[in-house]
């Protein structure tokens, strides 16, 4: 490279007077200025109510861990949560078996069927997750289209309860969170390149084999986002469960805020709402470390 | 030495997608152990007939059979065929030792002969410490390497490439081809190779088809094909063709044929056809290395030798070779490439110049 004496060329630094430091405009310095405004934003309305929402769990009523230990003591507060996870990973679990095979089919399709499947993922998105519930509602109902099939098919004598309920509202969670499942698995399969597959199969691999050893590993980075998408908007989901649910499947959203506007227990309300947080964003942590290592050969494959 | 590879025969398979012919009922047939090229521009069917012996395009009609047995029912993953693809395709998610490992394990081998075999094909890819890297830690000629060790790890007695060198820049390309070529030499294994780069065609092959528009147009020797191409598609894909459309009839002589290509040049050809030209079918090729230079009063020598006049209108020096470029008034301007080392000063352009070469140099063939 050196020998090339008329092309090589110097940084800056090198042609200035020993000494000298020059300060070289610099895009980054320009960007950290950018910077401010949505900084501004996040810890105004973001991180300073979050901050409000801990110091008031340990100051009301009165100061201390009192409302800690009402919610891991007393009443049906550490049940709550318990369901909260509960359901969340069984909304989980469901959304990636039916959102796999449907994000396989789609991630093979191409022009025009490609844009009306992502279309018809995409449109649920754009009605109100509450119109949704309630049309939900209408078929869980006593006297709902699935009763009438049930009893008209002779499956079932009388109409079943299914409001308010663990199924209705397990159903109703999928039906709104699948979107968010379906979309990462998408994109990280249409970025699986399919000759691999194919290479595998000439190889000597079935296609079952193939899947399992070629297609399914690539496509845990999908799996793995939208899982964690899925999971952590369960973790604090309200409309849905608060229309389906009942006192029998009391989610902590639907607790936290039966406690601040009907029961005025702004302290307690404080407390779960702390404990949910730090529960997700452990997760969201785990969930970091569990994807760092699994890909610890992808990155450098990417 | 036993084995040397597999005998492939295609007898009138056919790909069609659709109202699309990707490819025309073809016939082939290649030798056990032979390097075997299919060059062709792109569209011309090559990816699509080498699909059809992998098995991953299922032909619309006809045979492939694979040292005599029919192959088209057989799945991919039962043919025992080994690929290497032009992108690599290697495994992002294994090391390179497990993806050379992967068609062993498949094969549900026990754990020390997949280590033997791989660490032996590792060397004898000239790679024998990469083993823990990742795919993507490895330069593009590595990687091609890494597929080739796969692809013949398992000792498949076909080998498929499809233009595996595509990729690769020009240096690293030809150290390539001589490697791919040693590789030939120490597995037992019949190899058909796509590219569409004639030179690799030639340096690497036994024998090599040209395909255009879904067919093979010929097959032959790199030689057969450059000396004696059926048509002027082929000419014109072999290396560089000068080529020269008759103005009049065509007339069958004693040796051979005349045809003028000018007013007041008649030129003598041969053709390894029998019989009757029109002039509308027929062109003539002349190689632009077959040309010599002559003095400005050189009338021929009485044995046949083509004598055309014209002017130096470009000239090139490239490695030990002078490349004219002859406005000689019969359309496109002719290529003339001459041994630099037997020409004492080159032509500037405007010079007249006369050009020579003998009847046996003129290849009188088909248009189509
Ligand atoms: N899946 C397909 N559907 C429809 N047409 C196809 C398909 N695959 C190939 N073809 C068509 O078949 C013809 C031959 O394609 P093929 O891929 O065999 O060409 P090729 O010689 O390998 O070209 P290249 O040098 O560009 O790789 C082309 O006209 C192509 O458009
Ligand atoms: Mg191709």
């Amino acid at each position: 490279m050196q020998s090339h004496g008329a092309t090589v060329t110097r940084s800056p630094q090198e042609i200035t007077p020993a000494g000298e430091e020059i300060r070289a405009w610099n895009a980054s310095r320009l960007y950290r200025w950018l910077l401010v405004a949505p900084i501004a934003f996040i810890g105004l309305f973001f991180l300073w109510p979050i901050m409000s929402v801990i110091h008031r769990s340990f100051v009301d009523p009165v100061p201390g861990l009192g409302n800690y230990e009402r919610v891991l003591f007393a009443g049906p507060y550490l049940k709550s949560l318990w369901i909260t996870l509960q359901t969340a990973a069984i909304v989980t679990v469901l959304c990636l078996v039916i959102a796999y095979p449907v994000a396989y089919v789609m991630a093979r399709a191409r022009g025009n069927l490609f844009a009306l499947m992502t279309a018809m993922v995409v449109t649920s998105l754009w009605t109100s997750v509450v119109i949704r519930s309630y049309a939900w509602m209408v078929v869980f109902q006593r006297r709902g289209v699935l009763n009438q099939a049930l009893v008209a098919t002779g499956i079932t004598e009388h109409p079943v309860n299914f409001l308010p309920g663990t199924l209705a509202v397990n159903v109703g969670m999928v039906h709104i969170m699948l979107p968010f499942m379906i979309l990462p698995l998408l994109a990280n399969m249409r970025s699986i390149d399919r000759s691999l597959v194919l290479a595998a199969g000439v190889m000597g691999a079935s296609p079952w084999a193939a899947f399992r050893r070629v297609f399914l590993p690539l496509s845990i980075p999908g799996i793995s986002a939208g899982s964690a998408l899925v999971f952590m908007m369960s973790l604090g989901f309200f409309i849905t469960p608060s229309l389906l649910g009942g006192p029998r499947h009391m989610m902590a959203a639907v607790m936290i805020e039966q406690q601040a506007n009907r029961l005025l227990d702004w302290g307690l309300a404080a407390a779960l709402s702390s404990v949910l947080l730090l529960l997700t964003v452990s997760i969201y942590l785990l969930y970091l470390r569990v994807v760092r290592h699994a890909e610890g050969g992808f990155a450098h494959a990417r | 030495m036993a084995e040397r590879g597999a005998r492939l025969t295609l007898s009138g398979v056919e790909k069609q997608y659709g109202k699309v012919v990707a490819l025309h009922p073809t016939d082939l047939e290649i030798e056990p152990g032979e390097f075997f090229s299919l060059i062709g521009p792109s569209g011309s069917g090559k990816t699509t007939l080498l699909g059809t012996v992998a098995g991953f395009t299922p032909p619309t009609r006809g045979r492939i059979s694979v040292d005599g047995t029919d192959v088209v029912a057989v799945p991919p993953y039962k043919r025992n065929i080994g690929m290497v693809f032009q992108n690599y395709a290697l495994f992002p998610h294994m090391n390179v030792f497990e993806n050379v490992a992967f068609p062993l394990r498949l094969r549900k081998l026990p754990a020390d002969v997949v280590r033997e075999r791989v660490e032996s094909m590792l060397q004898s890819v000239r790679l024998p410490h990469v083993g823990n890297r990742m795919p993507s830690q490895l330069s593009g000629g590595q990687q091609q390497r890494i597929a080739l060790a796969r692809a013949a790890v398992y000792g498949p007695r076909m080998l498929l490439m499809d233009e595996p060198l595509g990729a690769l820049d020009k240096n690293l390309r030809e150290e390539m081809q001589l490697e791919i070529k040693a590789f030939h030499g120490q597995v037992d294994a019949t190899v058909l190779y796509v590219t569409h780069d004639q030179d690799e065609a030639a340096t690497m092959s036994d024998r090599l088809a040209i395909m255009n528009n879904g067919r093979i147009v010929q097959h032959g020797t790199p030689r057969e094909l450059y000396e004696h191409p059926r048509n002027a598609f082929v000419a014109c894909f072999l290396g560089r063709a000068n080529l020269f459309r008759p103005i009049d009839g065509v007339e069958s002589t004693a040796g051979g044929y005349r045809l003028s290509v000018k007013d007041d040049v008649i030129l003598n050809a041969v053709s390894a056809r029998t019989g009757a030209f029109t002039e509308r079918e027929a062109v003539i090729c002349v190689r632009p290395e077959a040309i010599r230079l002559e003095s400005p009063d050189f009338k021929g020598d009485g044995n046949g030798t083509n004598v055309l006049r014209g002017t130096v209108i470009d000239a090139v020096y490239t490695a030990g070779t002078l490349r004219y470029q002859v406005d000689a008034g019969t359309g496109s301007p002719v290529s003339v490439w001459l041994p630099s080392v037997r020409q004492s000063e080159m032509l500037a352009a405007g010079e007249p110049v006369t050009l020579a070469w003998p009847a046996n140099a003129t290849l009188l063939i088909p248009e189509e």
